[in-house]
């Protein structure tokens, strides 16, 4: 019985032990000093490059899209830069540098657009968990979930705290429906982004020959909705909707 | 007697011809009158034309298609038709006015009419009926007023009679600006002891440059019951057709008004805005004194009063400890009905401070031209102070909302460094199949301490139920623990539970009270013997009866 037990642990226990990181965590250190001291330098261009270079290789940081999104600004590319907080805002959401730097950005730009898009179920999951980011999301579900089976262990030997029952049970729903939640969240979210280049076209459809409905300046927040060939369809705080070219918007995952 | 012959022949040919021939020709009703008279143009057409007559540029009348006729005849064999357009024309001066030629190709021929010269005279002095059906009266406010300020005019419609389908004129005004002070207002009014209805309206006049200038006269058109018994072949046939009353169209036009435009005298100061003129006030708020550096407050000044703010330069604002960041100004004007235009232009500023210490704000002045006093004259405002700490080192700006149109800070905030940059933030398949693999281990072992549990509870009450069949009378007491041990493993009932206790524990967990009651007699009955002393006569029998209830139970 006991063998059995210890079978089944250690097969559970296997992903535990996996070291799947190919760039080792000193290794990311040096790197991300190295391009703090261009940043210092002065030599934005060169920090760019190497918080991208580390973006590309899978370190994916709030952070680190933060850094970007400052040298960006420093470079003058105000499109790229807010679509480098925009990205970092997904990563460390209650972070107050980001929401600085976006609201100051904000107000240095022709079109006055929120980055906020909230007309659906989708959008309301997206608000409710603005404040926590979809890692932490799991690692909190997890937590309420081990509360829940601990409860509900507990009731196991004292048979008489059907209360402690209750609770156990109801923690454990909670953790499902927010690991479903957040699965949603992660699958069906919006890619947001921002215009990079001044006056961009935006048409009725996704082609050069369609209907220019309105221009973007750049920086304006948008939420990326569909991809078709070269083409964005986006959707902007104020509802508009429209067709932009690839190629005119920044985004980064 | 051949002669005689011949030379009626060529009568009857030539009127033959003449008759057969198109023709063409305009003419009016009357060829004089005055400014309020309204005169019928008649295009007659006889023959088979090319195309409609079409109307002449007429300059100095407005014309008004009143209708078209047909008629037809058969002469000598012949078909003929002839078509009758009509028009009434307004004259718009005084003076002898021309209608122009026109020209149209008739059975294949072109013709023109001849021109046409109405003389339009003053229209006489003579007192007017004193108590007339229906007049029209224009009243202005003043007669003299300087450039941009509103001048009030009031335009009266008088009736005593039944009137119908008024109809205000289209009047060309191009050294003013025109607004209506709103819908048309009726009441009753007595003019020479006699009672009238009025229709009143009322315009704001903004005259655009300084002369002397007539005021274009004011026209409208009503119909009004006629005092004669002829039947006017203009008028809506069908919609008097049931009427007892004949109703003719009758034109009535104010008389013009001289009105004196000043220009604005030169400013004391070339740094005094000449827009706006009227009678203002301004008010202003902060909504913070105290503030830290990176903070900032907002300023709202509001400029009100008696006239146009439209073409309003916005209010700026300049420190040399502080920048300012305007809003977009919020110019919003009122008709009233009384007074004229009043407007209320608000302008809102968020002030961002530098540095700490006092910042000063100072006076502003606001200067306007006054016409009531004919001069110009400032609204000055004393703005205060704000007081500026020290800045936080960090600060949440809430995204989204009105404050979103302003910076809260000067400058963007600096890079992270540190080790936070190197922790992997994102969900990785890798992280997924980890915390997949925490949440599974996590239910193995709640489900195997499940199973431990139940397989020792289920130790204890086989063990339990064993010890209670081995029990004898002598065993009275081992018997009693027995049953508890059952009753604790199967239940969660304390060893030491009272039979109470019992009871409800039972309750709980939904046993049925039949075997409650059973169970509890049973209990009963054991608490007498082991405690009571009494006589074990009965104990066989009641542990006979014991066994019988745990097989139930445990069934």
């Amino acid at each position: 019985m006991t063998k059995k037990v210890i079978i089944i642990l250690s097969l559970f226990s296997l992903p535990l032990q996996t070291q799947a990181t190919q760039i080792t965590r000193e290794d990311i250190g040096n790197r991300v000093q190295t391009a703090n001291s261009y940043f210092d330098a002065g030599d934005y261009q060169q920090a760019v490059d190497t918080y991208l270079a580390l973006i590309d290789g899978g370190h994916i940081n709030g952070h680190l899209f933060y850094n970007l999104g400052v040298a960006y600004y420093h470079m003058q590319r105000l499109g790229e830069a807010m679509a480098a907080f925009l990205a970092a805002r997904r990563y460390i959401p209650r972070d107050a540098d980001v929401a600085f730097n976006i609201n100051y950005l904000q107000g240095q730009l022709s079109d006055r657009l929120s980055a906020e898009v909230m007309d659906n179920f989708l959008n309301l999951v997206n608000y409710i968990s603005s404040y926590i980011s979809a890692k932490e999301t799991s690692i909190f579900s997890l937590i309420l979930l081990a509360l829940g089976l601990i409860l509900v262990t507990v009731f196991m030997f004292r048979r008489q705290l059907i209360f402690i029952f209750k609770l156990g049970i109801l923690l454990v729903i909670l953790a499902i429906i927010l690991a479903i939640l957040n699965h949603t969240k992660i699958h069906l979210a919006r890619q947001w982004g921002a215009i990079k280049n001044a006056a961009t076209a935006v048409r009725s459809g996704a082609n050069p020959n369609s209907v220019v409905l309105f221009k973007l300046n750049t920086g304006a927040p948008l939420a990326i909705i569909k991809h078709a060939n070269t083409y964005l369809k986006i959707e902007l705080s104020d509802g508009r909707q429209g067709w932009v070219e690839a190629s005119s918007v920044a985004s980064f995952l | 007697m051949v002669s005689l012959f011949s030379l009626v022949s060529v009568v009857l040919l030539l009127y033959a011809g003449t008759s057969l021939a198109g023709s063409f020709s305009a003419f009016v009703d009357k060829t004089e009158g005055t400014l309020a008279d309204q005169f019928i143009l008649t295009v007659e057409v006889d023959g088979k034309a090319d195309s409609k007559p079409q109307l002449p540029v007429l300059n100095d009348f407005s014309a008004t298609p009143a209708g078209t006729s047909h008629s037809t005849a058969w002469i000598n064999g012949e078909f003929s038709s002839k078509v009758s357009y009509r028009y009434i024309l307004t004259p718009e001066r005084i003076g002898k006015l021309q209608i122009p030629s026109m020209s149209l190709v008739v059975d294949g021929k072109q013709i023109d009419t001849l021109p046409i010269t109405i003389t339009i005279k003053k229209e006489l002095n003579t007192p007017p009926t004193i108590t007339p059906a229906v007049f029209l009266e224009r009243e202005f406010a003043s007669d003299r007023v300087y450039v941009g300020q509103q001048v009030l005019e009031t335009i009266r419609l008088h009736y005593r009679v039944d009137v119908r389908d008024v109809q205000l004129e289209d009047r060309q005004l191009i050294d003013f600006s025109a607004i209506n002070l709103g819908k048309e207002r009726h009441y009753r009014r007595a003019v020479n002891g006699v009672n009238y209805n009025v229709i009143e309206l009322k315009n704001a006049l903004i005259p655009l440059k300084a002369h002397d200038t007539h005021v274009p006269r004011y026209g409208l058109q009503v119909q009004i019951p006629s005092t004669t018994r002829h039947r006017n072949p203009f008028d809506d046939m069908w919609g008097d057709f049931f009427s007892t009353t004949n109703f003719v169209r009758k034109r009535l036009i104010s008389k013009e008004f001289n009105l004196q435009v000043l220009p604005l005298p030169a400013p004391p100061t070339d740094s005094i805005d000449l827009a706006v003129v009227g009678e203002f006030n301004i008010e202003a708020t902060i909504n913070k004194r105290r503030l830290t550096v990176g903070e900032s407050a907002t300023l709202t000044l509001a400029v009100s009063g008696k006239g146009n703010l439209q073409g309003m330069q916005p209010l700026t604002f300049e420190f040399t400890d502080a920048k300012v960041y305007p809003d977009k100004p919020e110019i919003k004007m009122q008709k009233n009905w009384d007074t004229g235009l009043t407007s209320t232009a608000v302008f809102t500023f968020a002030i961002l401070p530098d540095h700490e210490g006092e910042l000063n704000l100072g006076e502003h002045t606001f200067a306007f031209f006054n016409p009531e006093t004919g001069k110009h004259e400032t609204a000055t405002l004393d703005l205060g102070v704000i007081a500026v700490s020290a800045g936080k080192s960090e600060q949440r700006v809430v995204v989204g909302g009105r404050k979103d149109n302003m910076p809260a800070v000067a400058t963007i905030k600096d890079i992270h460094r540190g080790q936070r940059l190197t922790v992997n933030h994102s969900l990785t398949a890798a992280l997924r199949l980890r915390l997949l693999a925490i949440a599974g281990l996590l239910l193995v072992v709640c489900g195997g301490l499940y199973l431990y549990q139940r397989c020792t509870t289920r130790r204890v009450r086989i063990n339990a139920y064993r010890d209670f069949k081995r029990c004898q009378i002598k065993d009275i007491v081992a018997l009693d623990r027995a049953i508890r041990a059952y009753l604790c493993s199967k239940y969660g009932v304390r060893m030491s539970a009272t039979r109470q206790e019992i009871n409800s524990s039972l309750q709980t967990h939904g046993l049925e009270i039949k075997l409650q009651e059973q169970l509890d007699k049973f209990l009963q009955q054991l608490e007498l013997i082991l405690y009571a002393s009494q006589n074990g006569a009965n104990a066989t029998k009641i542990i006979t009866a014991g066994r019988a209830l745990v097989e139930e139970l445990e069934s």
